[in-house]
């Protein structure tokens, strides 16, 4: 139960955004520890080649923990076995679309893996004998994979066929890539094992995790008024900022298990120094941020006011506090809008 | 899905709390269940001298059809009776509206058993007691094995399908006085019909249950028996109560909206004063009061005073928000714990807000 998502401004740039909530156990534990979407290259990477590239998961906490944290290492390994190859620094490495294939395949790995591990505890094989159709035992005998009910049983678990319970933690899970490389620019990618894929985003959003519900809606609203040079790159950054955040308090408010404060990450390949070129808020800043919108939404801020003091907050790092302040300053009607953030009915607040 | 909590303060004392999230359409998160129902009119419980509150968890629906069907059958027996007592009936106590709530509560599921069973096999639960059905005329014996095993799988609540997984988490506590055995509670279990006698009249189900009760066992834990038969007072019983339901908002998901407050007081005279709903605005400003306390910016003794006029007082909200400020350690910080902001980043902000009112006399 997350909400992971995506935006491009324009060919340089672009926001990744997503809350921190996980579920634990039957008894739907609350934590606020999930880091959602995380930087998949390493420092030597991003000073390598200029690319910042992250990936969102939604799914499986513990399988997309595994998952970040392996890819991460293995794209560091694949870029210095590249260097190492050439001899000397290198002009290209992967475009967005690469990154997101290698994340891709990489998930087929783990979940080989996974399912390896319960074909060895059940029935003594891997899923590359269950291809070939045979396998060696502790005694080295063959033995044919023959019976019909275990060659049903065996196919559901690898293909979750009939969304078989075996192997639903592995398969349900959706990721989006998206970052800056120096070649193509900003780009997001989406895959998901559930329906299995892996392709471009032509929209400049893209949303998953059972937050969609509500996120799809205001960025379908967003995206529908934008004019086409718009649509191809020209999105305003405080703008897409506020869009992101009002989806997302959207999400949070009307889907169980999005919660928390909101990891706000800018993707800005016009820096050049390439280690700029990610800016992170997940702090109290990012809770503000959400608090300055909300206010907008429901009528107590001024949008132009908003846009002000988020440009300041989130781009150029004003005080916390001092924005607090001007949010205060600058609201209609000061005492209702701490009622709203602080969790009365603003409903009855707000209308007469 | 929500919480439901009741604490028995004293003979006389105690309450049912709720919250008002509940989950449908998937994961939608909606804040508006209203979970805690008196069963009684007035007319009935001073006819009665009873007070008896329904609050129930799991499915909305079930708690719904509870609530109106023993609404239903007690006003049929207040009707019957010529107004209860007063024309010299045996009045009504808090065990048989228990039983009226048990017998509703088996129709309940025998229904829905038989909604499963007409359509899946076009016969009911009594021909498959008795093996057989017949229609137009003719008699068909129940022979089929695969058949036989799902039925009786429906019968004990083995299938499993999104609706019955939300009939199998249905739980009620029915809470309340009487003058038999002052307030108690019954604890009601749609997954077998069950409806069972809770003396302490403690109570923590739903989605929070395992938050609720670590909470409240550091209470109940730390009272002796002369304690616990002494009582505690309505403010402190209260504040126990939210503090444990903030404890499973804090740590399960589902806990959301205000927590709606049912206080029964039996030494009061009539049900106005016997029953009493803290909702809404007063709900929230109750739930910030111990929630300042929780996190050290209020003093226990402060809260507890705060809470007693909030509760019994006519003071309105703003007001004692005001108060509440004011007897804060540090108001700065309290704006924003109630804001919702992480409670060890609260502290830093608080250092910071100091350094800019330096920062900004100079």
């Amino acid at each position: 139960m997350t909400s992971i998502n995506a935006m491009r401004f324009d060919e340089y740039s672009g926001m990744l955004v997503c809350d921190e909530a996980r579920s634990w156990n039957e008894e739907n534990g609350r934590l606020l520890t999930a880091e959602k979407i995380r930087l998949i290259t390493s420092d030597e990477v991003i000073r390598g080649t200029g690319a910042v590239v992250l990936m969102g998961k939604t799914g499986t906490s513990t399988l997309g923990n595994e998952y970040l944290e392996w890819t991460k290492e293995k794209i560091t390994a694949e870029y210095l076995a590249a260097v190492k190859k050439q001899g000397a620094p290198l002009d290209h490495f992967w475009t967005i679309k690469d990154y997101a294939h290698f994340l891709f395949h990489s998930l087929c790995d783990i979940k080989r893996e996974h399912v390896d591990h319960t074909l060895k505890a059940r029935y003594g094989f891997t899923s590359d004998d269950f291809v070939a159709g045979s396998y060696k035992n502790d005694k080295g005998e063959t033995i044919e994979i023959k019976d019909k009910s275990v060659i049903d049983d065996v196919h559901k678990m690898m293909t979750w066929e009939g969304m078989c319970p075996e192997t639903r933690s592995i398969f349900l899970n959706a990721q989006i890539v998206a970052g800056y490389e120096p070649k193509e620019g900003f780009r997001i990618f989406r895959s998901s094992l559930i329906a299995p894929h892996c392709e471009p985003v032509h929209e400049i959003f893209t949303c998953d995790g059972s937050g969609v519900d509500s996120t799809d809606f205001v960025y379908t609203a967003f995206a529908n008024t934008r004019s086409i040079p718009e649509r191809r790159g020209a999105i305003d950054r405080v703008e897409g900022l506020a869009v992101l955040l009002e989806a997302l308090n959207m999400a949070n408010e009307n889907s169980a298990g999005c919660d928390g404060y909101l990891k706000i990450q800018y993707v800005n390949g016009r820096e050049k120094d390439p280690m700029k070129r990610i800016k992170e808020i997940h702090d109290a800043r990012s809770k503000l941020a959400t608090e300055l919108v909300q206010g907008a939404v429901h009528g107590f801020l001024e949008w132009k006011k908003v846009y002000d003091l988020l440009e300041g907050l989130i781009y150029e790092d004003r005080p916390l506090l001092d924005v607090d302040e001007d949010m205060k300053k600058a609201a209609r009607n000061p005492a209702r809008l701490l009622d709203l953030l602080r969790g009365h009915s603003h409903w009855r607040n707000d209308r007469p | 899905m929500g919480m439901v909590s009741s604490l028995k303060f004293d003979k006389y004392r105690g309450a049912v709390l709720v919250n008002e999230e509940f989950m449908n359409v998937r994961y939608r998160r909606k804040l508006y269940l209203d979970s805690a129902r008196s069963l009684l009119t007035a007319e009935m419980a001073d006819a009665w001298n009873l007070e008896a509150v329904y609050a129930g968890c799991g499915s909305p629906a079930v708690n719904q059809e509870i609530v109106d069907s023993t609404r239903a059958v007690l006003a049929a027996k207040f009707a019957e009776a010529g107004k209860g007592s007063k024309k010299g009936a045996p009045p009504i106590r808090l065990k048989d509206v228990g039983l009226i709530v048990a017998d509703v509560l088996q129709k309940i599921i025998r229904r829905d058993q038989d909604l499963k069973l007409h359509l899946f096999y076009g016969f009911r639960g009594d021909d498959l007691n008795r093996g057989s059905f017949s229609r137009d005329g003719k008699s068909y014996s129940i022979k089929q094995e695969k058949v036989k095993k799902k039925a009786l799988d429906i019968i004990n609540a083995r299938y499993s399908d999104r609706n019955t997984s939300l009939y199998k988490d249905t739980r009620g506590l029915l809470f309340g006085w009487d003058e038999q055995f002052g307030i108690c509670a019954y604890h009601l279990d749609i997954s077998n019909g069950n409806v069972g006698f809770n003396m302490e009249a403690y109570e923590a189900l739903g989605h929070g249950k395992y938050g609720l009760e670590t909470s409240l066992a550091r209470y109940l834990n730390n009272v002796t028996y002369p304690m616990r038969r002494r009582g505690c007072s309505v403010a402190y019983g209260v504040y126990e109560l939210i503090k444990a339901a903030l404890s499973a908002r804090e740590a399960f998901h589902c806990g959301g909206g205000n927590f709606n407050i049912v206080l029964i007081d039996g030494s009061a005279k009539n049900h106005k004063q016997r029953y009493v709903e803290i909702v809404d605005e007063r709900s929230r400003l109750v739930m910030h009061i111990v929630q300042a306390a929780d996190t050290g910016y209020l003093s226990e003794e402060d809260a507890l005073k705060l809470l007693e006029e909030a509760l019994f007082s006519s003071t309105n909200r703003q007001t004692m928000e005001k108060q509440l400020f004011a007897r804060s350690s540090d108001a700065s910080a309290l704006d924003f714990v109630l804001r919702g902001y992480k409670i060890h980043e609260v502290a830093e902000i608080a250092r910071d807000w100091k350094n800019t009112k330096k920062r900004r006399k100079k």
